[in-house]
């Protein structure tokens, strides 16, 4: 009878093996045409050879799409764009911790208003927003005036175009990428642990460096991962808010196809993009993994 | 017990709201300016919402955001729920790798799966437009779907299809009366998530629109480009208020808190 009831079930599951894969054959399809097979065509592509004069691609297999990508411009570009997403993550930390932290410290009705608060700006046109900072920041702009007034800046001084406006307009666009995974983690917090620091005498911001912050680590660093991945790759934000000597690697790429036509060299650079974003996602299973 | 408050949070917190509101309040108080220039407050005037919604271009433009994003709504629903509820009946192994895909699709630049299919369309000589920036946001779209889905998914209780089953319900009808009614919800909201997605993507239609694909955020950044304009303004609040519609609507659905989860990317 057992034995019977076995066979049943692994038939069972067979069938229903068979009918998820004709389920998931729609996604699936896609997933293979529409993804694997133009990132597999990115990676050969970038071996292979342009003729800028007649735009024909050959399949000489080389390393000269790298080798450019190792020496001028856009080494640059490369190292901008990390450079842009560390400060970005670090200024996200810093400005969203706190409020991820009031957040989770507020109660009730309060708190879903506040968190309300926090979605409703990532849910208006991100195009426009991103706009309004090319009016904060320019010579006559709120944000420039302040800073002029308080002479933190020279008059007459326009923040458009530069490094700081990017910066700013990154920060601005990820800020609630690493609040809302803080903001639960703090949530999630044995606040027992805060009893036990206050009755033993700890201020509540010695408590927060000595407890809070090293128990929630996970939660921050996935924010940080949630802030960083994405803004490695962006294109529209330093695309507005960006001058000539200020583009990332995304808007680079996207020259390289849209203006110069250097298909090969573009999809190395793609590639080293994609790269980057696979190291990090592969560091963060490592660490994943050694705490288990 | 919740967490002690510290005045230096709740300080931090006012400037951080004043930072994310700042470009919002900007863009709502110019689009209602007189004054041309934008320097100055030159009173209240509709006159930039006329300007706008008369243009053609921006009616065109409107019309092809609204088609692209209701078609990759449709189609990220069907191609997502399907995905969810084949994906829990396949085995370990195949589910594994199925979801690294969708989780793929999610994380990896945008940029670089857009120059993807780009190669592809010039490769083979297919023509750029509409249809393709419908295929490039299907696929990165409709895996935020999947990954709303599945979440729910995991919450439903497999007794109701085990009842079923017991009683003799073939697959098709098990699927089709038990597992997509309970999912409903779910599917609309990542439906809905693909449609706001849609119609705020900047870099699909820039690579694979071809000339005849103009969208409302193409439209709004080649006006940027020209300098200031209180046009842009007016633009920017009607599709506001157009989004943050859908995200009422989500909200009556599931609730703050789940939205707030679900529009951190990939979680």
């Amino acid at each position: 009878m057992k034995r019977h009831d076995r066979k049943l079930d692994s038939k069972g599951k067979e069938r229903d093996g068979i009918v998820g894969a004709i389920l998931a054959l729609p996604d699936g399809i896609l997933t293979l045409c529409c993804f694997a097979v133009p990132l597999v065509i990115i990676i050969l592509y970038s071996f292979w050879k342009i003729d800028l004069t007649t735009f024909i691609v050959t399949t000489d297999w080389n390393l000269g799409n790298y080798a450019d990508i190792a020496k001028s411009i856009y080494l640059q570009a490369l190292l901008r764009s990390l450079l842009i997403t560390l400060i970005t993550v670090i200024g996200c930390i810093l400005l969203g911790l706190p409020i991820a932290y009031f957040i989770a410290s507020c109660k009730g009705k309060l708190q879903l208003l506040l968190i309300g608060a926090i979605v409703i700006p990532f849910w208006t046109s991100f195009v426009v927003r991103t706009y309004a900072w090319l009016e904060l920041l320019g010579a006559h702009g709120a944000i420039t005036r302040i800073l002029v007034g308080f002479r933190l800046l020279p008059e007459g001084t326009d923040l458009r175009y530069s490094l700081t406006a990017v910066v700013i307009g990154m920060i601005y666009s990820y800020l609630p990428m690493m609040i809302l995974p803080a903001y639960s983690t703090f949530e999630q917090l044995d606040k027992s642990l805060l009893e036990a620091a206050a009755d033993l005498g700890r201020r509540p911001s010695q408590a927060f460096f000595e407890i809070v912050l090293p128990s929630c680590g996970g939660g921050i660093a996935a924010g940080a991962l949630l802030v960083a991945i994405p803004a490695l790759g962006e294109y529209t934000i330093p695309a507005i808010l960006g001058g000539s000597k200020t583009l990332m690697i995304g808007n680079v790429i996207a020259s390289e196809f849209q203006t110069t036509g250097n298909y090969p060299r573009g999809a190395a650079l793609s590639s080293v993009l994609m790269l980057a974003v696979l190291v990090i996602l592969i560091g963060k299973e490592i660490t994943d993994w050694r705490k288990r | 017990m919740k967490l002690r408050q510290h005045w230096f949070s709740a300080i931090m917190s006012a400037i951080v709201f004043v930072f994310l509101f700042l470009p919002i309040v900007v863009v709502f108080r110019d689009a209602f300016n007189a004054n041309k220039t934008l320097l100055t407050w030159g009173g209240f005037t509709f006159k930039w919402f006329a300007e706008a919604l008369s243009g053609e271009r921006f009616q065109n433009a409107f019309v092809m955001s609204l088609t692209i994003a209701i078609i990759v709504m449709l189609l990220s629903m069907i191609f997502a729920s399907l995905g969810a509820i084949g994906m829990a009946k396949l085995p370990a192994k195949v589910r594994t790798f199925y979801e690294s895909a969708i989780f793929l699709r999610i994380t990896l630049p945008e940029i670089v799966i857009v120059v993807g299919l780009f190669i592809v369309a010039r490769m083979f000589g297919l023509k750029l437009g509409p249809a393709w920036v419908v295929i490039a946001q299907t696929l990165i779209y409709s895996a935020y779907a999947a990954v709303t889905i599945n979440a729910r998914l995991a919450n439903v209780s497999s007794l109701y299809e085990k009842a079923a089953m017991d009683l003799g319900a073939s697959q098709t009808r098990i699927i089709w009366t038990i597992t997509l009614p309970l999912l409903a919800p779910s599917i609309f909201v990542g439906g809905l998530l693909a449609f706001t997605f849609s119609l705020d993507s900047v870099v699909s239609p820039t690579f694979l629109g071809g000339p005849s694909a103009e969208t409302i955020p193409l439209l709004i950044m080649g006006m940027i480009k020209k300098g200031v304009s209180a046009e842009v303004n007016a633009i920017g609040v009607i599709m506001s208020v157009f989004n943050i519609l859908v995200l009422l609507i989500v909200v009556r659905f599931i609730g703050i808190r789940q939205v707030a989860g679900s529009a951190v990317k990939g979680s």
